[in-house]
C-alpha cells in the first residue's frame, strides 16, 4: 500500500495487528492510533503497580515502544495486543521491583487526581486521604497479589487473561487474588466497618 | 446492605487514577520517530559477518572474531556461499546446510561451544556421545586449517592496514565470545568446581613434599625398610673342606677300611707288562679280598670268543676301592701319563713292580705295599668305617653346612645396613644375599657376596653382616663354624 493514504485519517475499526505493521514500516499515525487506544489502560495499571506517576510514565513509554524494538515478541496468534501490552507492562514494572532505583515512596500523592465530585475542600480532603489510605494498602501487598488485584478489579481483566498476562494459570490468579482480598480486608477493616458510604452519609 | 465483597470494590475504587498526561504521548512519539529513522539507518547499512553471522554496525569493516571482511545484507553473499562450500566438500557432506543467516553467533554459541561444530551437530538430533562430531581427526583439522588458511589471507590486507587496531578487535571479539561462553549455565561453575579440584590435588601433593622435608628422619630411617625375609639353607653348595683321604690314598690319613675300629690299612701291588711307557693315569678297579681273576689293563679286552667277560679287580678292601664310574681307561690314578701304557713292571698289571695290582709296589693291591690292599707296607685290612675314613676331623678348623650342625648357629643380634645416599637417589631396591662362616670362636668370617646390589648397598650390606652376633653351632659336643646365606632386603617404603 502506498503511503499516501497512511497520511490521512485511517478508519478507527483497523485490527491492531495491521496497526502494528504498518507503525513498524514508519507510519506515524497508525503508531499514535494504537498508543491512544491503550494508553490510559497501561499507564493506569503501571501506576497502580508502581505507585509512581513518572515511574508509570516510564514504563508506559518502554511499553509502546517495545513494539517496535522487539517486533518478534508480540504474536498476535497467542494473544491480543492488550494482553500482551499489559504483560509487556507488568514485565517492566517487575523490573523495577527488582532494581528498585528508589524505594517505593508515595511521594506522588500530591499528584493526585482531581474528581469532579470533590469539589469542597473538606470531601476533598477526605477523598484524599481515603485514597491515600486505599493506595497505601494495595502498595503493602506482595507485587504477584497486586497485580492480579488491579489488572481484576481496576482493570477489569477475566480471570483467563488475568493469567496470560502474568504468565500463570487461573488458579494461582485465583488463590492470590483471594489473597490480596483477605489482605485489604485486614489493612482496611475500620474503613469496611463504616464504609464509605456511610461515612459520606454522615456528611 | 451492601456485602463485604462490594464494600471493598467500592473502597478501592476510591483509589482512582488520572488517564496519560499529553507529555506522555509527545515523548512517546518522540521515541517513536527516533526510532523509525535509526532502524531505517541500519537496515541500510547494518553489516554481516559471513562467517558467524553476528551483526556490526556499518563503520566496521573486517569481524572481529572470525577476521572476515563484512558483508550488508543486500550484498550478493558470495563469501559465505564459497565458505560453505569449501566445508561441505571436505567432509563429504557429513555437515548439515550452513546455519539461517539470521543465527547469531550467540545461538551458536548457545548450542555448543565451537560456531564450526555446530554447524554439523545442532542440526542432526541423533544421540552423541560426546561433544566431538563423528568425522575424523585429520578431516577436522583438514578443514579447521583450510579455513583458518582462508581467513587469514582475507584478513591479511586488514592487518597490514592497520595492525594495532586490528588486533585490539580481534581480541574485543574474542573477549567477547569467552564472556558469552562464560555466561552459558553452570558452565562458570563448572570451570570453578575443576579449578578447585585440580588446585586442591596439587596443594596436597605440595604439603606432602613439604612434610617430607619438614621431617626428613621419616624418610631417612632406611632401616625401617629392611627386613630378613628368612635364611638361605639349601643353596648353598657344601663347601666341606675335603677330608684327608683313605691311607695309602692320599698317604696322610690314619684310618680307612672296613674293620669296626680305626685302623690304618696297609698293602699295595703293582704289575706291568713290560711296556716302555710308564704306567697311564687312570681310575682303579674295584677290589674284592679275593685274589683277581683278571687283572687292570689300561687296553680294553680284546674278547676273542664271546663268552661273559670277567671284570678286573684287585685284592683289598672293598670299601677303600669305591666303584669309579668315570670313563678312564684303567690306570695308576697317580700317574702323570697319558699314553695307554700298562708300566714297565711284570705280571699283567699296571705299573713298575711285580704282580696283578696297580703301582709302585708289589702284588695285587694298590700303591707302595706288598701283597694286595692298600695303605703302605704289608697287606693288612685297615677299620674306622667309611664316615671316618682317611682320617679324622678338625672340630675347629673345618666349617659345616647347617645340615652337619648337630646344633646351628643361632643369630642373636643382627643390625641392619644403612641406605646410601646414591641408591635412594636412584631408587635402587632389591635383595643382597651373603654367605659367611659363622665361626666356632664367635666371629663372622669370610664374607662372600652371592647376590649385589649397585650404589654400595654391598658394602653396607658386608659392614652390617659383620657386626652380627650369634651363638656358635655344635657338632658332637664341640662348638664348630658353620657356612650361612643370609639376605637383606633394600626397600624404600
Amino acid at each position: 500500500m502506498g503511503p499516501e493514504t497512511s497520511r490521512s485519517r485511517l478508519p478507527d475499526q483497523t485490527t491492531d495487528e495491521a496497526l502494528i505493521e504498518r507503525a513498524r514500516r514508519g507510519e506515524e499515525a497508525a503508531f499514535l492510533l494504537l498508543y491512544e487506544r491503550y494508553r490510559d489502560a497501561i499507564y493506569r495499571f503501571a501506576y497502580r503497580l508502581l505507585g509512581s506517576a513518572t515511574r508509570a510514565e516510564d514504563v508506559t513509554h518502554d511499553c509502546f515502544l517495545s513494539l517496535l524494538k522487539r517486533p518478534d515478541s508480540f504474536d498476535p496468534t497467542r494473544a491480543s495486543l492488550r494482553t500482551y501490552l499489559y504483560a509487556a507492562a507488568r514485565n517492566l514494572a517487575l523490573k523495577q521491583f527488582r532494581h528498585p532505583r528508589v524505594e517505593i515512596a508515595l511521594d506522588d500523592l500530591h499528584d493526585e487526581p482531581h474528581t469532579q465530585e470533590a469539589q469542597q475542600p473538606l470531601r476533598q480532603l477526605l477523598a484524599a486521604e481515603l485514597a491515600e489510605v486505599v493506595q497505601r494498602a494495595v502498595m503493602n501487598l506482595s507485587p504477584l497479589q497486586r497485580e492480579a488485584l488491579v489488572l481484576f478489579e481496576y482493570e477489569e481483566l477475566s480471570l483467563a487473561e488475568i493469567a496470560a498476562v502474568v504468565g500463570a494459570d487461573v488458579g494461582t490468579v485465583k488463590a492470590r487474588l483471594a489473597r490480596a482480598r483477605e489482605n485489604l480486608r485486614r489493612q482496611l477493616a475500620p474503613y469496611l466497618a463504616s464504609g464509605p458510604s456511610a461515612r459520606e452519609l454522615k456528611q | 446492605m451492601m456485602s463485604e465483597e462490594q464494600a471493598l470494590k467500592l473502597l478501592l475504587l476510591s483509589w482512582r487514577a488520572r488517564p496519560a498526561p499529553d507529555a506522555l504521548r509527545s515523548r512517546v512519539l518522540d521515541s517513536y520517530r527516533r526510532q523509525v529513522s535509526r532502524r531505517a539507518e541500519e537496515e541500510e547499512e547494518m553489516k554481516r559477518c559471513p562467517m558467524c553471522y553476528e551483526e556490526f554496525a556499518p563503520q566496521f569493516r573486517f569481524c572481529p572474531v572470525d577476521g572476515l571482511p563484512l558483508v550488508t545484507e543486500q550484498q550478493p553473499d558470495m563469501l559465505a556461499a564459497v565458505l560453505a562450500e569449501a566445508r561441505s566438500d571436505q567432509t563429504d557432506g557429513a555437515r548439515a546446510p550452513m546455519p539461517a543467516l539470521n543465527m547469531s553467533v550467540a545461538e551458536m554459541i548457545g548450542d555448543d561451544w565451537a560456531p564450526v561444530i555446530v554447524a554439523g551437530t545442532s542440526a542432526r538430533a541423533e544421540y552423541q556421545l560426546t561433544l566431538l562430531p563423528e568425522a575424523g581427526l585429520l578431516a577436522r583439522l583438514t578443514t579447521e586449517m583450510s579455513a583458518v588458511t582462508a581467513a587469514s589471507r582475507l584478513t591479511w590486507p586488514e592487518f597490514k592496514r592497520d595492525p594495532f587496531g586490528f588486533t585490539q578487535r580481534t581480541a574485543v571479539g574474542y573477549s567477547l565470545l569467552l564472556r558469552r561462553g562464560l555466561a552459558r549455565e553452570n558452565v562458570a561453575y563448572g570451570l570453578v568446581t575443576a579449578l578447585v579440584v585440580v588446585l586442591t590435588l596439587v596443594g596436597a601433593v605440595v604439603a606432602l613434599e613439604g612434610y617430607h622435608k619438614a621431617y626428613p628422619t621419616l624418610a631417612g630411617n632406611a632401616n625401617e625398610g629392611l627386613e630378613v625375609t628368612g635364611w638361605v639353607v639349601n643353596t648353598i653348595p657344601p663347601e666341606q673342606k675335603q677330608e684327608a683321604g683313605p691311607a695309602g690314598m692320599a698317604s696322610h690319613g690314619a684310618g680307612g677300611g672296613s674293620l669296626q675300629n680305626k685302623e690304618r690299612p696297609g698293602g699295595g701291588g703293582s704289575g706291568g707288562r713290560h711296556e716302555a711307557l710308564p704306567a697311564i693315569q687312570g681310575k682303579l678297579p674295584p677290589a674284592t679280598w679275593q685274589p683277581p681273576l683278571v687283572a687292570p689293563d689300561p687296553k680294553p679286552p680284546i674278547i676273542l670268543n664271546a663268552h661273559l667277560p670277567t671284570p678286573a679287580t684287585l685284592e683289598g678292601d672293598p670299601v677303600l676301592f669305591p666303584p669309579d664310574a668315570r670313563a678312564l681307561p684303567y690306570g695308576d690314578p697317580k700317574s702323570q701319563a697319558t699314553e695307554l701304557s700298562s708300566g714297565s713292571g711284570d705280571g699283567n698289571g699296571i705299573g713298575d713292580g711285580n704282580g696283578g695290582g696297580v703301582g709302585t709296589g708289589n702284588g695285587n693291591g694298590y700303591g707302595p705295599g706288598e701283597g694286595g690292599n692298600t695303605g703302605g707296607g704289608p697287606k693288612k685290612p685297615g677299620g674306622g668305617g667309611p664316615g671316618d675314613r682317611g682320617g679324622t676331623i678338625d672340630y675347629a678348623k673345618t666349617v659345616f653346612t647347617v645340615h652337619d650342625v648337630t646344633r646351628r648357629a643361632v643369630i642373636t643380634a643382627k643390625p641392619e645396613p644403612q641406605f646410601t645416599e646414591e641408591a635412594r637417589k636412584n631408587n635402587v631396591t632389591g635383595e643382597v644375599t651373603l654367605r659367611m662362616v659363622l665361626s666356632a670362636s664367635g666371629q663372622v668370617l669370610s664374607i662372600v657376596p652371592i647376590k649385589r646390589l649397585p650404589d654400595g648397598l654391598t658394602e653396607k650390606a658386608i659392614e652390617a653382616a659383620r657386626k652380627i652376633q650369634f651363638t656358635p653351632a655344635e657338632k658332637d659336643g664341640h662348638k664348630v663354624s658353620q657356612y650361612v646365606s643370609v639376605v637383606y632386603n633394600f626397600n624404600i617404603y
